[in-house]
Formats: C-alpha cells, sequence, structure tokens
C-alpha cells in the first residue's frame, strides 16, 4: 500500500456502498493510467471512477459543460447567455439562467488538459478534491470530523444547472469543502447518475489531513445518539447541571 | 399580526407528510393564541406544533435549550458561550472550536423578540416571517428550483453540527437568504430524534415566499426530462440544442 493509500485508509471503516473518489486537475498527461475510452460527463465520469480502476480524462472524453468548468475551451454563446436551462424548463427565461454565470467556478483557460480519476483506497495520485458519496448518517461523520476540533460552519453552495462546477471545480479553486444532495441538480437527477437522497461531500486536498486526524480522534457514533426518544430530555439536563456545577466551583 | 395575505394554497398540492410551519417573531404578546403549555428545545417546536394543529406561541421560559438566545429572548450564558457544552457532548474537541463556532452562529439582539409563534400552513392566520417545510428531496427539488426558476438564485445553505437552530430560525430571518439542512446531519435534532433520516428542512423567509408560490404556480414541477429514460434524455438533450444552434444561427 502506498502511502497515499495508508493516508485513507481510515475511509474503509465507512463500508460506503459506493466507494469515495479522487480527482486530480493535470497540465500533463498522467503516466501510468489509461485514458478513458468513452466520452462521459464530468458527473458520470466521477460515477464510472467509484467502480473501475484509475484513468484519465482529456477534452475528447467530456460530454456537457465539463470542458467549459475545466478551462478546456470557451463557452458558447449560447450557453453563457442561458438559452440551455430555458429550453430544459428548469428557469421560467434566458436571464434567470444567465445569472448563475457569473458565479459558477472555472478553471483558468488551457491550465487543465486531463483529469485523473480513481476510488481512494486504489489512489496512484494524491487527490486535488476527494468526493464522497454517503448516506446521511455517514456523512454527519464526515461533516462533523470537519467541525470537531475548528468550529467550522458548513456552507454549501450549488446551482440546479451545472453542479458539477460546484462539486469538482469549486473545492479546489477555493479550498473550501461543499456538500451537495443526489436528486436536487438538473444533469446528474435527469440522466439517473445516482439515486435520490445521497449526500455529495467534496472536500479539497488541505482540508484532507485535518479531517482524517478528527476521524481518528473523535467518537464516530456520539453518545447521546444511542440515548432514546424519551430519555434524552434527562441526559441533556444532566450533562447541563454537571457543566453548570463545574462552573460554579470553577 | 398582520392578517395573512400571500396566497399560500400552492404549497398543499404538495401534499406534505410535515405540515408546513409558519413562523412570527414578536416584540409583545400575540392577541388570541394560547401558549405552549410545556417547555422543549426550539427544533422541537415546528414538530409540535405539526402533531397538535392549533397554533401556538412560545417566550423564553417553553425553551430549554439555545433557541432562546438565538431568537433574542435572552443574554448567552458564558458556559454556552465559551464552548463547554459541545465538548461535553463529543461533538467538539476542545472549547475554542465550539467558542469558534459559536461566534459565528446569527443572533437576534436580546430583547428584540420575546414571543414566537407557531402555526401550520393550515391554521395560518398571519403573514409569516418565516416558513419551515420537511420536505422529502423531490418536493425539495421543486421547492429550491422555484426559487431560482425566475431568478437565477443560487443554492447556498449554511449550518453548524450544533445549534443548527440559529441557521434555521434566526439566520434566513436575519439575512433574507434561504436555508436547508438535511435532516440527520445535526447534533440536537438528530439526538432528539424529531425526523428520520433522509428528509430537507427548508427554511424560506417572508421576501422569498410569494416568489416561490409565484413559480410554483407557473412552472413544470416534474420536468420531461425526469420522466425520460436516459436514452430518451439523451435524444431530448440533442434535440434541444440543434433547435437553440439552428436559432442561433438565423438570429
Amino acid at each position: 500500500m502506498s502511502s497515499i493509500q495508508e493516508q485513507f485508509s481510515i475511509f474503509k471503516k465507512f463500508n460506503f456502498e459506493r466507494k469515495p473518489v479522487g480527482i486530480k486537475f493535470l497540465l500533463n498527461k498522467p503516466d501510468g493510467i489509461e485514458k478513458l475510452d468513452k466520452s462521459l460527463t464530468f458527473c458520470q465520469m466521477f460515477k464510472e471512477a467509484q467502480d473501475r480502476s484509475p484513468f484519465y480524462a482529456a477534452k475528447d472524453n467530456f460530454a456537457c459543460m465539463g470542458p467549459i468548468l475545466l478551462g478546456m475551451r470557451e463557452p458558447e454563446p449560447i450557453a453563457l447567455s442561458g438559452q440551455i436551462g430555458a429550453s430544459d424548463g428548469i428557469y421560467k427565461e434566458a436571464r434567470a439562467n444567465r445569472r448563475i454565470y457569473q458565479h459558477i467556478p472555472k478553471l483558468e483557460r488551457d491550465t487543465v488538459r486531463y483529469v485523473a480519476f480513481s476510488p481512494v483506497e486504489k489512489s496512484p495520485f494524491d487527490p486535488d478534491v476527494v468526493i464522497f458519496t454517503a448516506n446521511p448518517g455517514q456523512a454527519e461523520i464526515l461533516l462533523r470530523a470537519l467541525c470537531y476540533s475548528t468550529g467550522k460552519i458548513l456552507t454549501t453552495k450549488t446551482t440546479p444547472a451545472v453542479m458539477c462546477a460546484w462539486l469538482f471545480v469549486y473545492p479546489f479553486v477555493s479550498g473550501e469543502s461543499n456538500f451537495s444532495i443526489t436528486g436536487l441538480g438538473f444533469g446528474m437527477k435527469a440522466r439517473k447518475v445516482l439515486p435520490e437522497g445521497l449526500i455529495l461531500i467534496s472536500i479539497p486536498y488541505d482540508l484532507l489531513p485535518m479531517m482524517i486526524e478528527n476521524l481518528k480522534d473523535m467518537d464516530w457514533v456520539l453518545p447521546a445518539y444511542s440515548v432514546g426518544e424519551n430519555e434524552i430530555g434527562e441526559y441533556f439536563k444532566n450533562a447541563a447541571g454537571e457543566i453548570w456545577k463545574e462552573y460554579e466551583n470553577g | 399580526m398582520i392578517p395573512l395575505r400571500t396566497d399560500l394554497s400552492i404549497f398543499r398540492k404538495f401534499n406534505f407528510e410535515y405540515a408546513p410551519v409558519g413562523i412570527k417573531y414578536l416584540i409583545s404578546k400575540p392577541e388570541g393564541m394560547e401558549q405552549l403549555d410545556k417547555t422543549m428545545a426550539l427544533c422541537e417546536m415546528v414538530s409540535e406544533v405539526q402533531q397538535r394543529g392549533t397554533p401556538f406561541y412560545i417566550t423564553k421560559e417553553n425553551e430549554n435549550c439555545g433557541g432562546r438566545m438565538t431568537l433574542g429572548m435572552e443574554d448567552p450564558s458564558p458556559i454556552a458561550e465559551s464552548g463547554q457544552v459541545g465538548m461535553k457532548y463529543g461533538i467538539f474537541q476542545e472549547p475554542r472550536a465550539n467558542g469558534k463556532m459559536n461566534k459565528q452562529a446569527p443572533r437576534n439582539s436580546t430583547g428584540t423578540v420575546n414571543y414566537a409563534v407557531f402555526a401550520t400552513l393550515d391554521k395560518l392566520t398571519f403573514e409569516p416571517d418565516l416558513m419551515i417545510f420537511i420536505a422529502t428531496f423531490s418536493q425539495a427539488e421543486i421547492m429550491l428550483r422555484a426559487a431560482s426558476y425566475s431568478t437565477g438564485e443560487i443554492w447556498s445553505s449554511k449550518v453548524s453540527m450544533v445549534g443548527a437552530c440559529a441557521w434555521l430560525f434566526t439566520y434566513p430571518y436575519q439575512s433574507g437568504n434561504i436555508n436547508y439542512i438535511p435532516t440527520g446531519m445535526t447534533f440536537g435534532m438528530k439526538a432528539r430524534k424529531i425526523y428520520p433520516e433522509g428528509l430537507i428542512s427548508l427554511s424560506i423567509p417572508y421576501n422569498w415566499i410569494p416568489i416561490i408560490a409565484e413559480n410554483l404556480n407557473q412552472m413544470e414541477w416534474v420536468l420531461p426530462s425526469y420522466t425520460d429514460t436516459r436514452e430518451e434524455f439523451l435524444a431530448r438533450s440533442e434535440k434541444a440544442m440543434m433547435e437553440l444552434a439552428q436559432e442561433f444561427m438565423n438570429p
């Protein structure tokens, strides 16, 4: 096991039904990884990576908005003017759809020519972003691990269309975590990429070490979660009483 | 309280399992309404009014968690503010993390909200300051899309692992922004088992309610692409793109 795979081994404890995927944005072709042999959307590539060995994708592999977000080509006026979202019925008029392009994160033109994907447990590279597909219980633990030592407020950002920009590119360019819910974004819902109700959590490389460290240190299932519905009031009352007692004797 | 003027009837079409709840914050006691006759956490009060079906109001005496602080009914205690509580429950490594989070949590100025009124949609007689919806993912998708349909609004949510009430009850009221939080993600609501996992709590402030209601009246709730097979969707997309390109080439 490489040091990268060892670093991520804690995630195996979750027994995710769908594997966490690492993504790397590259200027030059990666060595020792095969090229994807078909054309897919960005969100489909992420799904594809959950079930196979590492691969990389180039401009000709990307369908949909991927090449625009990655800075591989300029957006067409049809997209930028908001015609597509209106045509799909997501937006009432093109003017509403065009507003989102002021906010959608993109990479600088021609700075990324290849994107590598791998399940983190097999990852031959140190990923720029790791994306988890979690049920709500697993997501609660992962998100709590982001806050455990930091007190971080969790902020999410997304748009009904082009959700891939917020899942894959936004954490990379901003250094912020993000999460979204399957079934809320148009493209993934229409393409039936994943069933509804899963939480997609994107973590940029610079937050991963802290998150992993916190997962090692914290209780995954908090004691309060195992207390029955009828006893929880008493549990909170007792805990508050203990804290007050310490304070008064402090 | 200003009587309800906004037409909220469109929200009945969802057949929500949990009735939408309207909330009003008041400095003075509301007339013609009963006070809640027990104490509980703020996050439980939405569920309480859904179960009772009759509106009620609360004062700080009815609230036994952090809700009265975020609403502005009482000053936070040094114990809460310093972050002792979150460490005690194992949510945070040290009080400093919890304390940092507390500093960022929105709260109304003390004394500015002395009463909060809760009523389910069918008993709502006043213009709510915010409405809370407990929705399935499909219902939440329609509600959120309704917010963006005419506006292009970005969907953004904010939450902390503890004190989620601040983000559901105060943040939308203060900021005018919609907020949404999946159930099962935050400490108090999860520990109290208020709602099952796999739902979304949507908090909609008053400024967004008419926009969403109007857009729900106009837009398609289930987009054709959602009922297509994968192949039908790809064919639909290709056809739409070709039509758009043709229009573009022949302006």
